[in-house]
């Protein structure tokens, strides 16, 4: 009796997207998360994170899907961060990148939320904040494929499935040094877009998603992402992002 | 506690000097991945393309640079290092023609400051 009044009143946290099984990703951004090593230096995960400034060669998925993330060139591994309240990872806009496998094509509905930052959008065209597009180039190669614009810097784009599906987020002002937390729903009837948990357009429609090569942080062949990420959550078998990007937005803002 | 990778390098890699860089980067990096850490030449000055990467790095790292000798093939490398090739590349350094790296300064900033522009080859989105 008292467990479960303790459960129903403990913070809602993005496991419970995950808990009968679902596919999906949890990304925190800090080395050590409720009692497990989180973040580890190699990519075969024997030398933990500790410090401000260390490399990032392994990042586990706490979703319980094993989606981990890793980096096995040391030249390429992103940056541990931390200003003792806020954790971060740091993509330096020029090689950092973490990747992951390909996931299966959700059969229903799919939520993508990423907090992050960016420092610049002076060096590269379409920076990736997250996504499925670290391949050879394919208009399919998304689920989702959240990017950024060096030509129109008050924009976040989403895309689910091919090229003529990206819809537009629009800040109204430059995105550069504002942390801002992204949605990107793939829902029953259409696509949402959403920024820090306030909805900003819909879809006309459901987009096809086709297979694609693996997931990635941080760079891709149509651009590197210089800033900081603070957490993603990617969810199948829903369409409400609403408690994710709480959580998202309460790590991130 | 502090982080040990108290420092930060850029290099840019001559387009022919890839392989054996990748050589240089595996006997100092940390992982027998290292051996591909320069692929693709994203950058260039207008006659010679680059490839290039910012990382972070140990004190360690940059001995060499201060003592002349490279260090002892750690186990990792043992078996991809081909130590020729990775003295022809650290002999190289900052040499007319050859790898260029500089330590603890802005990639974007550095990258300008070597006349480097990023090849425009990012495909679309």
């Amino acid at each position: 009796m008292l467990i479960n009044l303790a459960s129903q009143y403990a913070p809602w946290l993005p496991d419970r997207l995950f808990a009968n099984g679902q596919q999906g990703v949890w990304y925190v951004p800090q080395p050590v998360y409720r009692g497990q090593q989180v973040l580890f230096q190699d990519a075969a995960g024997t030398t933990p994170v500790v410090d401000d400034g260390d490399p990032v060669g392994l990042r586990l998925d706490l979703s319980g899907n094993g989606n981990h993330q890793s980096q096995p060139t040391s030249a390429d591994r992103p940056i541990y961060r931390t200003d003792g309240a806020r954790h971060w990872i740091s993509f330096n806009g020029v090689n950092h990148k973490l990747l992951h496998d390909e996931l299966p094509i959700p059969s229903t509905t799919c939520i993508c939320v990423v907090g992050f930052r960016t420092n610049s959008l002076a060096n590269s065209s379409f920076p990736l904040v997250y996504g499925n597009r670290n391949g050879a180039f394919d208009n399919a190669h998304r689920m989702p494929l959240i990017h950024l614009s060096q030509a129109n810097p008050e924009r976040v784009t989403t895309q689910w499935g091919a090229d003529d599906n990206a819809t537009d987020i629009d800040y109204g002002s430059t995105i550069v040094d504002e942390r801002l937390v992204v949605s990107a729903v793939y829902g029953a009837a259409n696509e949402r877009n959403y920024l820090n948990g306030e909805l900003q357009n819909t879809s006309g429609g459901r987009a096809e998603l086709i297979d694609g090569t693996g997931f990635t942080s941080g760079t891709s062949p149509s651009g590197n992402f210089e800033g900081d990420e603070f957490g993603v959550v990617l969810a199948y078998d829903t369409e409400d992002q609403s408690r994710a990007a709480e959580y998202i937005k309460g790590i991130t803002l | 506690m502090t982080t040990q990778y108290t420092h930060s390098v850029t290099i840019a890699v001559p387009a022919d000097w890839i392989a054996d860089a990748n050589h240089l980067a595996c006997l100092l990096g940390e992982s027998s991945a290292d051996i591909e850490t320069f692929r693709q030449a994203t950058y260039t000055d207008g006659t010679t393309d680059y490839a290039v990467a910012h990382t972070v790095v140990k004190a360690a790292f940059l001995q060499p640079t201060l003592s002349g000798d490279l260090p002892e093939t750690p186990p990792h490398a043992e078996g991809l290092v081909d130590r020729v090739a990775a003295q022809r590349a650290f002999d190289s350094l900052n040499q007319s023609g050859g790898l260029r790296m500089a330590v603890d300064v802005d990639p974007h900033e550095q990258f300008s400051d070597w006349g480097l522009e990023r090849i425009p080859q990012e495909q679309e989105i």
